[in-house]
């Protein structure tokens, strides 16, 4: 079920009426249901694999807590990630591997034997897989409790407005919200319903009307000048923050409207003055989960020099992995882990005196546009279908040549003109208020309606998915 | 009364719901909405289809459909069992038998992928098939298996529709062989999961929703409204419609879009179009041998094919020609090229992707000259 759909529209005013006019005892229930509908309703079948994993983990979780051998726990956390990871590889990679081993049998004159995977990836399987591994890590650890009643267990995972694309929520941030009385709170509901609404206009006015210019420009490259592929590119950076954080937003003012608080995963990104700050304001809750459970087992920072930038690849690369299996990914990943390794080399050099001196605002500003334009280097692999686009668009860009005009059939100049604007509107308005205040009520209903008859008059409404929906 | 309110809310929003996903409701209330009745009237069609996809202001004061078709008086004996396999240019407007010349029985046979074609000949009476494509959906259709299947299949495919339903009838599966009871347990789950899924997860909800709630003619002004804004500010319409240079005649997008199987500007290679007569040519000898006097070829040009054939600097690819003029193709057509392309502003709607009652007659005058001759020669 897409956010930016009627029939998400109805199924939110149904559940959440219907959530707080229930007693307490019966809304974890009717948030199950509720979560498995949402989820049933992009391919109904694919419930049987979450379901799968849930009975995994719900179970791994209280023999892991159980056990008293170290040795117990940890085949049992083995067991558990094994699933976990083992649904995402056959989902997910199976083809991806499938496809490099029918390379590698090539120069023999061989095929794979393996038939390849023709349905459909389930929906951000990803997404409620990490969550599901966060769990047992944390159970693991001793840092939580194994969750004893399986119909919340179930709900940690499935919850809806996290379910597809996040937040990758932690269990002490969660189950015991899943526990907890909410009682009634009007303020809540407009916080949460004015961060829907806000999450709407990015997606329907900024990214979905920035996704047609850049569709349109990657769908034929070559026809392309540099100009246009370089203001393409930054639509594009644009385009997946709107996309990606408006859906965060209404993930999160969902859950608000029913006193649940869920992490913040977006906090300013392209205001980054490095690279390392880019990933701390960047798809928080996917960059802590990789720091807490792949990057300090691996030993972290508290390692070796060469080791730490070895641990910095492996993260990165695994994170490229994660987004998809393409070989575009892996390079992104790559490229964002050299940058940061880089970056360590300089600031290493540079030592630790310079780091209480804060740097004119000229300088900051010029650092915040070169980061900028670094991630949005690193996005076009991101985008690109194929190591050959990538090639294409960047070469252009390259070779620009402030002389060539611009390309009116990928994006005439009054849209330009307008995707600026209401970009540096966003931004200004996310740097002021990250979350609008609601407490005037007369303020708050003058901008939530303002910003749904924006919505639907400016917006682009063509069902297009989330662009992290596919992971 | 915080209470009453949301369970007013809770009945009005699930009624809503339940209607979008259920496509019966859905269809109801579609049929109710498409007469004109002093509530709940839709504008989708009124004003051209491609007016119902764009809502531009502009194209509803331009709807002009043209003189009705008119119905034949004919002082003849009617001895011809029309058959037609058309698509939406052919049977929402020639419903009667009476609209064709010497005609005793007409029988619309949809070309959907879905519509099991069922025809049982009467042998006394000289039987006729038109087969009617648009341009757009002439290889959209003909490289469609099922849909050759179901036309290859057509003229004994009662028989074989009834059996093939008597294999999947779980209870007649379990009477006929006791011992196969899984596959009969098995093929009810598998009724019951698609009724089920149909009710419960309609892929069709938002448009459903879309109709049922915001397609009515109060509330076009509004779309207007966004619809001109849109095309005023950023110059874009809805996907489905592309626009004519001039910005006065609208298209279907898939007619254009070069990538799209339905496209007038999409390349299609010799041996393409020659596996398209061949198939032609399979269905018209099928038919001949299994008892029909006529089998007669309509192809409808696409508007833009008549109207704008190097929209955008866009190569057409000609595919209606190179078939009729194709050596090979053995199945008499009816060939609307000439008169179309001289009459090309009267036959088309600016707002609609099919012809208008011009184009209608046109083809209509055609067809029938056929028949009268086929009538008076007696050949069966």
């Amino acid at each position: 079920m897409l956010y930016n759909s009627l029939q998400f529209l109805l199924f939110f005013i149904f559940v959440t009426v219907l959530y707080w006019n229930i007693p307490n005892k019966y809304r974890w229930f009717l948030l199950l249901i509720a979560s498995c509908y949402f989820y049933m309703a992009f391919v109904p079948i694919y419930i049987v694999i979450l379901g799968f994993t849930i009975v995994i983990d719900y179970f791994a979780g209280i023999y892991i807590e159980k056990a008293t051998s170290l040795r117990l726990r940890k085949v049992l956390l083995i067991i558990s990630l094994t699933a976990n990871i083992g649904v995402l590889a056959f989902f997910k990679y199976f083809n991806f591997l499938n496809s490099a081993f029918d390379g590698l049998l090539s120069y023999s004159s061989h095929h794979s034997p393996f038939p390849y995977l023709t349905f459909l990836l389930p929906i951000g399987l990803s997404f409620h897989t990490f969550q599901a591994m966060s769990y047992t890590i944390e159970v693991y650890r001793g840092n939580h409790k194994a969750e004893k009643h399986f119909g919340i267990y179930a709900l940690y995972v499935m919850f809806y407005p996290q379910l597809v694309a996040g937040p990758i929520e932690r269990p002490q941030n969660m189950l015991w919200q899943f526990h907890s009385n909410h009682k009634y709170d009007f303020e809540n509901l407009k916080s949460g319903l004015m961060q829907m609404a806000f999450g709407l206009f990015k997606k329907v006015v900024i990214a979905d009307r920035l996704a047609e210019i850049v569709d349109r420009a990657y769908a034929n490259p070559s026809a392309q000048n540099g100009k246009t592929v370089l203001i393409v590119a930054i639509l594009y950076s644009f385009q997946i923050y709107c996309d990606f954080s408006a859906y965060s937003d209404i993930g999160i003012g969902a859950a608000r409207t029913m006193g649940f608080k869920l992490m913040d995963n977006f906090n300013m990104p392209y205001l980054s003055q490095s690279i390392g700050e880019f990933w701390r304001r960047w798809h928080i809750s996917l960059s802590t989960w990789f720091r807490d459970y792949l990057y300090i087992p691996l030993g972290g920072s508290h390692v070796t020099t060469g080791k730490k930038y070895l641990n910095l690849i492996i993260v990165f690369l695994i994170s490229g992995l994660w987004h998809g299996a393409n070989v575009t990914f892996i390079i992104w990943g790559a490229l964002h882990g050299i940058l940061l390794i880089l970056e360590n080399i300089k600031n290493g050099i540079a030592g630790k005196s310079h780091k209480n001196n804060q740097p004119p605002f000229f300088v900051r500003a010029l650092k915040t546009v070169g980061i900028f334009l670094l991630v949005t280097l690193a996005w076009i692999f991101f985008r690109s279908p194929d190591l050959k686009t990538a090639g294409i668009i960047l070469g252009k860009i390259f070779s620009y040549s402030i002389a060539g005009p611009l390309n009116h059939d990928v994006a005439n100049l009054s849209v330009l003109i307008f995707c600026f604007f209401v970009i540096a509107v966003m931004m200004i308005k996310e740097y002021f208020f990250l979350i609008i205040p609601t407490k005037n009520t007369f303020k708050f209903y003058f901008i939530f309606v303002s910003l749904l008859l924006l919505s639907y008059f400016f917006g682009v409404f063509n069902h297009k998915q989330f662009i992290y929906f596919q992971f | 009364m915080r209470k009453l309110s949301a369970y007013i809310v809770l009945v009005v929003v699930g009624l809503i719901y339940v209607a979008g996903c259920n496509q019966t409701i859905t269809n109801k209330i579609q049929e109710y909405k498409a007469k004109d009745n002093p509530y709940l009237n839709s504008d989708r069609y009124r004003y051209g289809d491609l007016y119902g996809m764009s809502y531009l202001s502009y194209f509803r004061k331009s709807y002009n459909p043209g003189p009705p078709i008119k119905m034949i008086e004919c002082s003849c004996t009617p001895k011809i069992d029309l058959y037609t396999v058309s698509d939406s240019y052919i049977w929402p407007a020639f419903t009667s038998k009476k609209y064709y010349y010497g005609v005793d029985k007409l029988d619309n046979l949809i070309s959907s992928h879905h519509e099991k074609f069922k025809i049982n000949l009467d042998s006394a009476k000289i039987n006729v098939l038109m087969l009617e494509f648009t341009e757009r959906n002439v290889a959209y259709m003909l490289e469609d298996e099922g849909y050759m299947d179901n036309i290859l299949n057509a003229p004994d495919k009662d028989k074989k529709t009834e059996s093939a339903s008597q294999e999947l009838n779980p209870q007649q599966i379990q009477a006929k062989s006791p011992g196969n009871k899984l596959s009969a347990i098995l093929a009810s789950i598998k009724q019951f999961r698609t009724v089920i899924f149909d009710y419960i997860f309609n892929i069709n909800i938002n448009s459903n929703l879309e109709f049922n709630l915001t397609d009515n003619s109060i509330l076009s002004p509004i779309k207007e409204l966004k619809a001109d804004m849109n095309y005023k500010l950023f110059n874009a319409v809805d996907d489905n419609v592309k626009i004519s240079d001039k910005g006065d005649q609208l298209f279907y997008t898939p007619t254009v879009d070069t990538l799209d199987i339905m496209s007038a500007f999409r390349f299609i290679s010799d041996k393409e179009k020659d596996t398209l007569v061949s198939r032609l040519n399979s269905i018209y000898f099928n038919y001949k041998k299994n008892g029909f006097a006529r089998v007669y070829l309509t192809i409808v040009p696409n508007p833009i094919s008549m109207l704008s054939p190097n929209y955008h600097s866009l190569t057409y690819n000609h595919l209606l020609e190179r078939i009729q003029n194709s050596p090979s193709l053995k199945m008499p057509f009816i060939n609307l090229l000439p008169v179309f392309s001289r009459e090309k502003n009267r036959v088309y709607l600016k707002s609609d992707s099919h012809w208008n009652h011009n184009g209608a007659s046109i083809w209509q005058k055609e067809f029938n000259s056929r028949l009268e001759t086929l009538l008076k020669t007696g050949s069966k």
